[in-house]
């Protein structure tokens, strides 16, 4: 997606808004369980969308990028939140074929969102990579999973 | 509990929101607020000392008090944070060991050193937050995708597409409040036809809001084709050529603002406090 010259088509622009919009919404609505070390981010189960569509990758990183606007821990949640979904959710692009797609937004969130949360307000970073993992993985393949088998028979039929 | 409350809290979100005004912080240019945020905050994981915080408490009031924005509003915004400021106490004030032992329960002591290091943290994560929303709450999302846009630009030399992102950004920002209301409007629907959001474990609460997302995200994606069509119809074509209605303009109001920020910024690095 990224290297190529011509403009990108309308469908993905449009898709990848709406993911981004969906994302947000869904953190916003559940707010009160979205945010905190034992985050129970529903809206991460979008993180699994790359498998079926690539432009999620983007949609995912600005989701990610306002949901952290609207209710993060400033800056440094913002900035490295969104990278860490953007390269999470490449991988997950990359390897849509096999497991490694679910295990990637799992596996970059628990080890390196602690990593931050870690050197910026001196959370225990081993505390917080089970913490985050296993919300990840509760989300990732109790909603994601489920979804994504959902959305492919939708678009067969 | 929390199914119903969230579909109240909605109201309640103020983080995040813009309010329209005419202040001198509402007319920065976005790009140079969005700069000097960055600065202002990089002065923050500057400061060693409860005097530092002091500054920027000082700073911080006076950029309130110049944007002229309801203070009520502002803490009310810091109300979702509260728990992460109240767990970062908490964790600091067991595990955190150095210096006197203040108060002694059980086999759990609070020592000074984790009393200290707890609401240094905790202060940090205030002024985060509040830092961040004074741009939100004084920049329109137009503006504030307009100067992103623009700090992407040099970015394009490696092939990211700084235009598309920003319309994304446009796109995403216009879509929020539909699909929130769509997505409270399921779940009244679903909690009438008796789905439960709110009881049993993890595993059994996430997977209690399949009933909410199926159907959200399929409305979600079919707008998102209505939308295509829409904007092919309307001719479309990409960031090339594409004029605005509100040129950014920099003004000397601007470099104030910049060198304001960058003489805090200083002022925090180089005293060491």
């Amino acid at each position: 997606m990224q290297k190529q010259k011509e403009p990108l088509p309308i469908l993905a622009i449009a898709r990848a808004g709406i993911i981004a919009a969906l994302y947000i919404a869904v953190t916003l609505v559940l707010l009160p369980v979205s945010f905190g070390p034992v985050q129970l981010r529903v809206a991460e189960a979008l993180t699994v969308l790359p498998i079926l569509f690539p432009e999620a990758i983007a949609g995912l990183f600005i989701g990610v990028f306002f949901a952290n606007i609207f209710g993060g821990l400033g800056l440094a949640d913002i900035l490295g939140g969104s990278f860490i979904t953007l390269v999470a959710a490449a991988v997950t692009y990359r390897f849509r074929h096999s497991i490694i797609a679910y295990l990637s937004p799992i596996l970059f969130n628990a080890f390196l969102v602690s990593l931050y949360l870690h050197a910026l307000f001196e959370w225990p970073y081993w505390l917080t990579v089970v913490s985050i993992g296993l919300s990840q993985t509760v989300v990732v393949f109790g909603l994601g999973y489920p979804l994504v088998r959902l959305l492919k028979k939708i678009q067969k039929s | 509990m929390w199914g119903v409350s969230a579909v109240s809290l909605i109201k309640s979100i103020t983080i995040g929101q813009y309010l329209p005004g005419t202040s001198p912080l509402h007319r920065l240019d976005p790009r140079l607020k969005i700069i000097s945020l960055i600065l202002y905050i990089t002065a923050i994981f500057f400061v060693r000392t409860f005097a530092g915080y002091g500054a920027a408490f000082l700073f911080t009031s006076f950029l309130l008090l110049l944007a002229r924005l309801p203070l009520g509003y502002v803490i009310r915004g810091l109300r979702p944070v509260l728990f992460l400021v109240a767990f970062t106490i908490l964790l600091h004030f067991f595990m955190t060991k150095g210096g006197e032992v203040l108060v002694r329960i059980g086999p759990l002591t609070v020592e000074s050193a984790g009393v200290r290091l707890g609401l240094f943290m905790s202060l940090r994560l205030l002024f985060l937050v509040v830092t961040t929303s004074l741009l939100t709450l004084t920049t329109s999302p137009i503006a504030l995708t307009d100067g992103i846009e623009y700090l992407l630009k040099p970015f394009k030399r490696v092939g990211l597409p700084a235009h598309e992102i920003a319309m994304m950004m446009t796109i995403a920002l216009r879509f929020i409040p539909t699909l929130m209301e769509e997505s409270q409007k399921i779940m009244k629907a679903q909690m009438a036809r008796g789905a439960d959001f709110e009881s049993g474990g993890f595993l059994q609460r996430a997977r209690s809001m399949a009933p909410l997302l199926v159907p959200l995200f399929i409305s979600a994606f079919r707008r998102a084709d209505d939308l295509a069509v829409a904007m092919e119809a309307r001719c479309y074509r990409g960031g090339e050529h594409r004029t605005r209605m509100k040129e950014m303009v920099v003004t000397p109001l601007d470099y104030w603002a910049l060198a304001a920020v960058t003489a805090f910024l200083l002022l925090i690095a180089l005293s060491g406090i």
